[in-house]
């Protein structure tokens, strides 16, 4: 759908108008177009910014004790069939979100092909914004690893009557291993942090009142996430050494 | 006088658009703090003709940053190091004694470069040509006030169209992406009972020949807001995604 116009002018003074046929545009190939990619981009994060709470609140609930903990995971694998459409449901949000921001990505790299010799930002730009592709390919990797470990892996969530907390604070005793957790949970810390104003304004929500906010209330949600989840293999790995 | 500066200036040169470009290194001697940007660039071509060389070619006109035609890259920042302003109106008290300045075109895929440090943004018409304007019959003027506007949107249309279409948005943009600019010129519609009847129409079409055209993904990161020298928001942007969004889901409904 682009027109490389690199090298071939057109004359001096001479407009050429594009041919756009509009009518076409709807719900079914909306991800054809710019806007329409970002708005399911936006969507599917978002259902994984819900995903992150209700798993942060679930994490937490290790600081009240095995019991408790323990009855939270044998009551999360007894839901069965329902857990299994949720699961669905995160997977195919995550894939969807990972194809689009990669096609996003490449596009944009594309629109620029000589780059600047020197890029200095003026006010707008952050380390979070800049580096969304790299800090969600981390966030990928881990997702892929933690599911590995604690959910397929020999401690893993599948089999009921276990005792999971002991289970997730031995695994932290690993001091690599509780690390790797907190640098993790920090990149999607910093991931989440503009990405949740990012797709509230692809959605359109926005206006002058609310800008200020918006910020702020994404850069608390970035922190939340970060100190919340890294805060467990911190505590395990060293408070609760043999 | 003891208040000139001495500037090394490292501008991009490039005999047209098939030509693939270079650095060029030239000191300035002799520079007012008083001096604009641009006429800092004049006394350099002095030089350069005074040599047998080429002038640095770049766009100008109005130099009192209202027409939206100058507008390079100095040090990383599309018009300068200021806010609010365009190169035009930025003067030499801004610099140091002794800096090395690195100046360049806007660089995106849609604005090819021209010449030097000119680019052609007639993408920018392209995309005002697919529906930046309302279609109304011209002639006598109508009556003022005979369309009552509330102040609020009439502020919020004035901001929007304060935009004067220099590319800036788009140099600053990590994506190259001209949301900035589409949402002006669709905000400034949108606010106004006149722009209500091409509004699906204007997003879609002014979108799609925004894509067409080769720019790219807007991913909200606001440094457009921060380099436009007529400080149009981003809440433009979100505006325009609700225009854009509605449109799509309601026109074949």
């Amino acid at each position: 759908m682009s027109q490389n116009r690199a090298g071939t002018l057109p004359p001096p003074g001479q407009l050429i108008p594009l041919e756009i046929d509009e009518s076409a545009v709807g719900l079914s190939n909306l991800f054809t177009l710019s806007i329409g990619r970002k708005w399911l981009m936006a969507i599917m994060g978002l259902v994984w910014c819900a995903f992150i709470v209700l798993h942060l609140i679930g994490n937490l609930l290790i600081y009240l004790g095995p019991t408790e903990y323990n009855d939270y995971s044998e009551h999360l694998t007894g839901l069965g069939p329902y857990l299994w459409i949720a699961e669905a449901v995160f997977v195919l949000a995550l894939l969807v979100h990972l194809v689009l921001s990669i096609v996003v990505t490449l596009q944009n790299w594309a629109a620029r092909p000589v780059k600047y010799r020197v890029d200095k930002k003026k006010g707008g730009r952050t380390i979070m914004s800049s580096t969304m592709i790299w800090t969600g390919l981390v966030v990928l990797v881990f997702v892929v690893l933690h599911l590995v470990s604690l959910k397929f892996g020999e401690v893993g969530l599948r089999d009921e009557k276990k005792d999971f907390h002991g289970a997730v604070i031995a695994l932290f005793q690993n001091g690599g291993y509780a690390l790797w957790y907190v640098l993790a949970t920090w990149v999607l810390g910093l991931h989440v942090s503009h990405g949740l104003q990012s797709s509230l304004r692809t959605l359109g929500l926005n206006n002058r009142r609310i800008e200020p906010k918006l910020k702020a209330v994404s850069a608390a949600f970035g922190w939340i996430v970060a100190v919340g989840y890294s805060s467990i293999p911190i505590w395990a790995y060293l408070f609760l050494g043999a | 006088m003891s208040d000139h500066m001495r500037i090394t200036l490292r501008f991009w040169r490039q005999k047209g658009p098939d030509d693939k470009g270079h650095f060029e290194t030239h000191r300035v001697d002799d520079v007012s703090p008083h001096q604009s940007f641009l006429e800092m660039l004049d006394q350099l071509n002095d030089a350069l003709l005074k040599e047998g060389k080429e002038p640095l070619a770049f766009d100008s006109d109005c130099r009192e940053g209202i027409c939206g035609t100058c507008g390079f890259v100095i040090n990383g920042q599309a018009h300068g190091p200021l806010r609010g302003v365009t190169v035009c109106q930025l003067h030499m008290r801004n610099f140091r004694d002794g800096d090395v300045i690195t100046v360049e075109p806007w660089r995106a895929r849609p604005f090819p470069v021209v010449k030097d440090l000119i680019v052609d943004k007639r993408a920018f018409d392209q995309i005002l040509m697919a529906g930046g304007y309302i279609s109304v019959k011209t002639g006598s003027a109508p009556d003022a006030n005979a369309i009552p506007i509330s102040r609020k949107d009439a502020e919020e249309a004035f901001d929007a169209a304060a935009c004067i279409g220099c590319g800036a948005c788009v140099a600053a943009c990590k994506n190259a992406s001209a949301m900035l600019f589409v949402s002006a010129k669709v905000a400034h519609l949108a606010y106004l009972p006149q722009g209500r009847p091409e509004r699906k129409r204007r997003a879609l079409r002014m979108m799609i020949a925004h894509e067409m055209l080769g720019f790219g993904n807007c991913t909200n990161e606001s440094e457009c807001e921060a380099a436009c020298p007529k400080e149009i928001s981003v809440k433009n942007i979100s505006l325009l995604n609700r225009e854009f969004t509605r449109a799509a889901l309601t026109q074949t409904a």
